[in-house]
């Protein structure tokens, strides 16, 4: 990953956080003061690198793990913003790359019953019996990164 | 990857999907390995980390054994490079 690659990224990540929202490659363009082609050709590396993750044959965000830029059932509120993560490791991942308390919302697959869970200085504070289930081993994850 | 509330929801979801067991662990375990995976996700000088380093952080945790292996391991000694560059979470 170049250094161009790693700008933009660092500045699609910062958006995020600021905006709970992704940008598009035009306002990143605008932002960076770059050609919107070199930015387009930077969104499909970073999508390779899988350090980040568009819309099928779109150039729109869908992931900047651990923050998902579309709804999801995993909800975070974590320095006076909601955001929504990808999965149950990402929930948690979200306050660990905030450096940030939070409190999560998800739903247990089988029941639907909402579950809480509050992380309070890096630790699991509310929701410790909870279990984590992985289907999909880990040199497959990236085979289908939505379903994982 | 989800939440359940307990060892039977997760066998009545299991059996609902038609899906064999995979991994399981508690949200405490979990929240360890998120920390220690994601806690450098926005800093200024975050770069990839290599597949020895993410296997690493799972080790740590004794996640180990074929199910978190990130590389698949050639039993010969070899890893596979064609699964090496796409390991990045």
């Amino acid at each position: 990953m170049d250094e161009l690659d790693l700008r933009i990224r660092n500045h699609l990540y910062a958006s995020f956080v600021r905006d709970a929202t992704a940008v598009s490659v035009a306002e990143a363009a605008d932002a960076l003061e770059l050609p919107a082609a070199v930015v387009a050709d930077a969104y499909r590396r970073l999508h390779e690198a899988h350090a980040l993750v568009l819309e099928s044959e779109q150039l729109e965000i869908r992931m900047l793990n651990p923050f998902s830029a579309v709804a999801t059932p995993h909800r975070v509120l974590a320095g006076g913003r909601g955001l929504f993560a990808n999965c149950a490791w990402d929930a948690l991942g979200i306050p660990a790359a905030l450096h940030s308390d939070a409190a999560i919302e998800s739903s247990c697959p089988d029941c639907g019953e909402q579950l809480d869970l509050e992380v309070r200085d890096g630790k699991l504070v509310r929701g410790t019996e909870l279990l984590v289930h992985f289907v999909v081993p880990a040199r497959r994850w990236w085979d289908d990164i939505a379903f994982t | 990857m989800v939440f359940l509330r307990s060892e039977e929801h997760l066998e009545r979801w299991l059996g609902a999907n038609g899906w064999q067991r995979g991994a399981s662990m508690s949200a405490s375990t979990l929240n360890e390995l998120a920390c220690r995976w994601w806690s450098t996700r926005l800093d200024p000088d975050w770069r990839p980390r290599s597949p020895d380093e993410s296997q690493a952080i799972l080790d740590e945790l004794g996640l180990t054994g074929a199910f978190w292996e990130l590389v698949p391991v050639d039993r010969d000694g070899a890893d596979d490079e064609a699964d090496a560059d796409r390991l990045e979470r």
